[in-house]
């Protein structure tokens, strides 16, 4: 069974005027340990779609459909049993990870927050030795220095990968992440993304507005424009045979040719 | 060693290292000696404060004589070895009086100050995370608090409680909770939109931790700010409820006593007067020269 369905999805950004901006009709299932990428330009409601999985929408938004994870419906359940999932069940990284992390707090203490009745139960040393395996496993050296550092401190990949760690420090099954490399130099983003993908026994959604960043990743694709989804399929034939006007402009755009895909495939 | 020698250059001046023109230089002095002026202003203001602080907290063992002793016939003695500053129309010390007096201003200033504070910043959270019922409940409150003229609403509310100086304490906090209510709730809502906000509650942070570990410390220092820079006028506040007999009632040393049992001896023994006055100014000026400095600070204020 898939880990998480989501079946017919609205939102509409409702105000005075009437609907502001609607996506309609989503669908998809994500499956255990596999990844899906929802790919369109800025604007199209990828990320909203992100934030509604994980009910942060704000007020002025109207929901309908089903949200299923484990076959149950999280879109209408109370804030005090989402608590629960969100870090534990289903977790999120965003695209800017310098305004994610408080300026103020020292990592180390942001942590802490987190952890924040594991650590009542289990003590100090064992929260700390947890934080520590986590950055391990994003590949952080100089982890003393990073944990007692501010997040000023740290440069932007640094920065991406506490917050990946961060995101994963209660052992989630389902990671959003949202344009998780936008800001980031082209040499972080390749070891960033190879980190996400090398994670074990994680099924990911990743958003994002560049086709060739999900082109190796992912075993799913949407394709969206305004609000809708034009295209939906496994990437190798929405690669090599993409229908859609929109799909066939983006793949052109990036010099994604049939040829060039065959190619980094077999390689 | 180059190398360290050249950080240790640069740590004591870092033009020493940089070529700079006539007009940079001027620019740069210039921002230096705005910074050293503001600078300058806030340790006088720290040092004044710690003075005042110190011979208040220590008058008893300061202060040459006891406070409340009545000697009609020393009565509006001109400054001697006994009596420093003179003594007033029932023969009691100025000086003893004045650092006793001290004490009921600064700590009821305080007392009052943190107690508006909390009371303030606890309403502001409150409405800001509440649903919007519950937050125009709180902020309609708060616009009819604001619609009076402080002062004036203190006056009454003192009115009503009788005078005394705990009446007067509540009075002040009654009239200025708003203003933190108002300030913090607005902070608190527009950080609540941060992205660091989102990423701690998708991580799985409670609400209630969030607003503990990143609301609450993110706030503090505006708040901590403003605070400072209100301890001047509300000792000003209690001194003017005093004045006009609403606060500390006759016997009890306070500046404000001071001033309005030597307002009818003015002309015949001005000293009676002028020292309450000093003491007003100066702990007043200096606690507003700490405050300034910390809002330039905080405001993030270019120097």
């Amino acid at each position: 069974m898939a880990i998480l369905e989501v079946r017919n999805l609205n939102i509409d950004y409702i105000s005075v005027k009437g609907v502001d901006y609607s996506i309609s009709d989503i669908n998809f299932k994500l499956e255990e340990s596999k990844a899906i990428g929802i790919i369109g330009e800025s604007g199209c409601g990828k990320s909203t779609i992100a934030k509604c999985i994980l009910n942060i929408l704000p007020q002025n938004v109207y929901t309908q459909g089903e949200v299923l994870l484990d076959g149950v419906n999280i879109l209408n359940i109370s804030e005090k049993e989402m608590e629960n999932i969100r870090g534990s069940q289903i977790s999120m990284i965003f695209q800017e990870p310098m305004q994610a992390l408080n300026p103020i707090r020292r990592i180390k203490n942001q942590f802490y927050d987190l952890l924040y009745t594991y650590k009542k139960i289990n003590g100090k040393v064992k929260t700390h030795n947890l934080i520590v395996s986590r950055l391990e496993d994003v590949n952080l050296k100089d982890i003393d220095k990073i944990l007692n550092s501010y997040p000023f401190e740290l440069s932007g990949g640094m920065a991406q990968r506490v917050m990946i760690a961060m995101a994963l420090i209660k052992n989630p099954r389902v990671l959003i992440a949202d344009e998780p490399t936008s800001s980031i130099d082209a040499i972080n983003r390749k070891e960033i993304l190879n980190e996400i993908k090398n994670l074990k026994d994680l099924s990911v959604v990743i958003i994002s507005h560049n086709l060739s960043e999900v082109y190796d990743m992912c075993d799913e694709i949407l394709v969206m424009k305004d609000g809708v989804v034009v295209e939906q399929g496994y990437t190798k034939d929405i690669f090599q045979n993409p229908n859609h006007e929109y799909t066939k402009l983006l793949l052109q755009n990036e010099g994604i040719s049939k040829k060039s895909y065959e190619k980094r495939v077999s390689c | 060693m180059e190398n360290s020698e050249c950080l240790s250059n640069k740590k004591e001046d870092n033009l020493n290292n940089i070529k700079v023109n006539s007009h940079k230089l001027a620019k740069i002095n210039k921002l230096r000696n705005q910074y050293r002026f503001k600078n300058m202003l806030f340790i006088i203001g720290v040092v004044l404060v710690t003075l005042i602080v110190i011979i208040c907290v220590g008058a008893p063992l300061i202060s040459p004589n006891d406070p409340l002793k009545v000697d009609l016939g020393k009565a509006f003695l001109n400054s001697t070895n006994k009596y420093p500053l003179g003594t007033d129309q029932m023969g009691r010390c100025i000086l003893s009086r004045i650092l006793y007096g001290g004490r009921t201003s600064i700590f009821i200033a305080l007392l009052s100050l943190s107690l508006t504070v909390t009371i303030g910043t606890f309403i502001g959270i409150l409405s800001a995370v509440s649903p919007k019922i519950v937050d125009s409940f709180f902020m309609g409150i708060c616009e009819i608090t604001l619609a009076f003229p402080g002062i004036l609403l203190a006056i009454v509310i003192v009115g009503f409680l009788g005078p005394s100086i705990v009446n007067v304490m509540v009075a002040i906090s009654f009239v200025s909770w708003a203003k933190y209510a108002r300030v913090s709730r607005n902070l608190v809502l527009s950080i609540r939109e941060s992205g660091f906000i989102k990423a701690a509650k998708v991580c799985g942070t409670s609400n209630l931790n969030i607003i503990r570990y990143h609301i609450i410390p993110n706030i503090f220092s505006t708040i901590l700010t403003i605070m400072v820079t209100d301890i001047g006028s509300t000792i000003l506040r209690l001194a003017t409820l005093s004045f006009i007999g609403l606060g500390a009632q006759h016997p009890t040393p306070e500046w404000g006593v001071m001033i309005n049992e030597a307002r009818e001896y003015i002309d015949y023994a001005p000293n009676m007067i002028v020292y309450p006055i000093i003491m007003i100014f100066l702990t007043v000026a200096s606690f507003n020269l700490i405050g300034d400095s910390l809002r330039d600070r905080y405001d993030g204020d270019t120097y």
